[in-house]
């Protein structure tokens, strides 16, 4: 018996670009930038003052008071960007689907909001009480527990935290789940909302953060910008989606992960050229198929050095015919939503429009691959490659196909 | 360049590096004594705490502005401008 292929038939999407897949793609489309000044949380305080945060994303316009009492910014995130991929798939639960269903979100954090709100409230304003429903609402697998009770979903349900690859992780162990039978449906990708005085203290404590703006593979890039967001995907069993007529955006081919097992947070260009060629032999092609690669680029000076090592390395010479594009400089470095969101822009590039690589500024030799620079380009590439390398060592690397039926 | 400032940040330096302080002369660079960019940023960490002071220090950076260390002096230099750049 041939495997079974699994096929993308919805999407959803809330970033900085957009709060629905529509507004999202035209930012990617433009080339528009999802990056500007902190403005949802105080920044008084901290020294890094820009974030990719989603503006345009309020919790009141879709759930009641109580509904938002017991859901953080990271789960309403979720909810939303579910609901737009699953009405955008057309499919429907009856009792027998939804059991066959899975529900897979990657999340690095969880309710962050809600820890750091309550926090400031016992440490700082020395409250001797809290809200009853701090748990629920902080826990990292809220999230995917409120996709599931929202659209009754009762097959297996989990979340994964890999950092910077928990959505690459989520979305490929929903596909092989699929391929293998144990599902015939998923909802999956990733979703955070990270953006709070505590975690950006941290991150500015590594140093690691632009002053400025996201710049991948330039020359002058000085550091990562944070973001958020929620990218959710409906993954189906081909034939499935087939006999219900389902429109097929893109065939998601091949998955592979592994570890660096060296340091805690530089990047070894061997571990992530294990989890590249993995991913292409579990989708069952070698290096000349690929066309294109979004890249994990997250501007800082080592990740994106190391990148471009990794897939010189695997590639070899069809390195020198591929395009590649970190669509961070955009929407920012959504963390445990990043992979999610950059499935979007890989899907996109397989469908003809490889999205640009923004502030790309000045060529860097270290970073020599045909970057998309600034501005969006028709490509024909029916192969794409799409990274996600987490601080830990953890990564993640997806293959995904045009469907041409 | 401030004796006390020196031993201050070779102290320091000893202490996040577990050397002996003798070994942390004014000319030793982060690679003899063994300083990775973690050690880097901790040691940053340190020194902006023990001279409440902020240091502009990006691990990305290739700004000449900003702070580098070549040699342990270089960062005296530092702390001592920065010190007296906000001092009352």
């Amino acid at each position: 018996m041939s495997q079974r292929r699994v096929v993308i038939t919805g999407q959803g999407v809330v970033s900085s670009l957009g709060i629905n897949a529509k507004d999202h793609l035209q930012g990617l489309q433009e080339g528009r930038s999802g990056v500007s000044q902190i403005e949802l949380i105080e920044s008084e305080g901290l020294n890094i003052k820009i974030a990719a945060e989603a503006k345009g994303f309020v919790g009141a316009d879709y759930f009641s008071r109580d509904e938002i009492v017991l859901r953080d910014r990271v789960t309403q995130m979720a909810i939303v960007a579910a609901r737009e991929a699953i009405e955008a798939s057309g499919i429907e639960f009856d009792e027998e689907r939804a059991l066959k269903t899975a529900t897979i979100l990657g999340t690095s954090m969880g309710g962050q909001h809600t820890q750091d709100d309550n926090y400031r409230l016992v440490y700082r304003e020395g409250k001797r009480r809290v809200h009853p429903f701090i748990v629920p609402r902080l826990m990292a697998n809220a999230p995917v527990s409120w996709v599931s009770m929202d659209n009754g979903l009762m097959g297996p349900s989990y979340s994964v935290s890999t950092a910077c690859a928990s959505s690459n992780h989520a979305i490929g162990q929903a596909m092989h789940l699929i391929r293998s039978g144990g599902a015939d449906i998923a909802i999956t990708g990733g979703t955070e909302s990270g953006l709070t005085f505590g975690v950006l203290k941290a991150w500015e404590g590594m140093r690691v953060l632009s002053h400025s703006n996201c710049r991948p593979f330039s020359a002058n890039r000085d550091g990562l910008v944070q973001g958020e967001g929620a990218a959710i995907f409906v993954l189906e069993e081909l034939e499935h989606a087939k006999a219900r007529g389902a429109n097929i955006v893109g065939e998601i081919i091949g998955f592979g992960m592994g570890a660096d097992a060296s340091d805690i947070v530089h990047p070894s260009q061997e571990g992530a050229g294990r989890a590249i060629k993995a991913a292409l032999a579990d989708a069952k092609i070698d290096a000349s198929h690929v066309g294109h690669i979004n890249a994990h680029g997250t501007a800082t000076a080592l990740n994106d050095k190391t990148e471009t090592a990794a897939v010189r390395s695997v590639l070899g010479a069809q390195a020198g015919k591929i395009t590649i594009t970190s669509t961070k400089s955009m929407h920012g470095h959504a963390i445990g939503a990043a992979g999610a969101l950059e499935l979007v822009a890989t899907l996109m590039a397989v469908n003809g429009v490889a999205p640009p690589t923004i502030n790309y500024d000045e060529p860097d030799p270290d970073c020599d691959l045909d970057v998309v620079g600034n501005e969006a380009r028709d490509i024909d590439a029916p192969v794409a490659l799409s990274n996600s390398f987490a601080f830990g060592g953890l990564n993640a690397v997806l293959a995904v196909r045009r469907f041409d039926g | 360049m401030s004796d006390d400032i020196a031993l201050r940040v070779r102290k320091i330096i000893a202490d996040k590096t577990e050397l002996d302080l003798e070994k942390i002369t004014l000319d030793a660079t982060p690679e003899a004594l063994g300083i990775d960019s973690m050690r880097m940023v901790d040691i940053i960490f340190e020194l902006e705490e023990d001279f409440d002071q902020t240091i502009p220090f990006n691990a990305n950076a290739q700004d000449p502005s900003e702070f580098s260390m070549s040699k342990v002096g270089d960062v005296v230099d530092w702390m001592t401008k920065l010190s007296e750049e906000n001092a009352g």
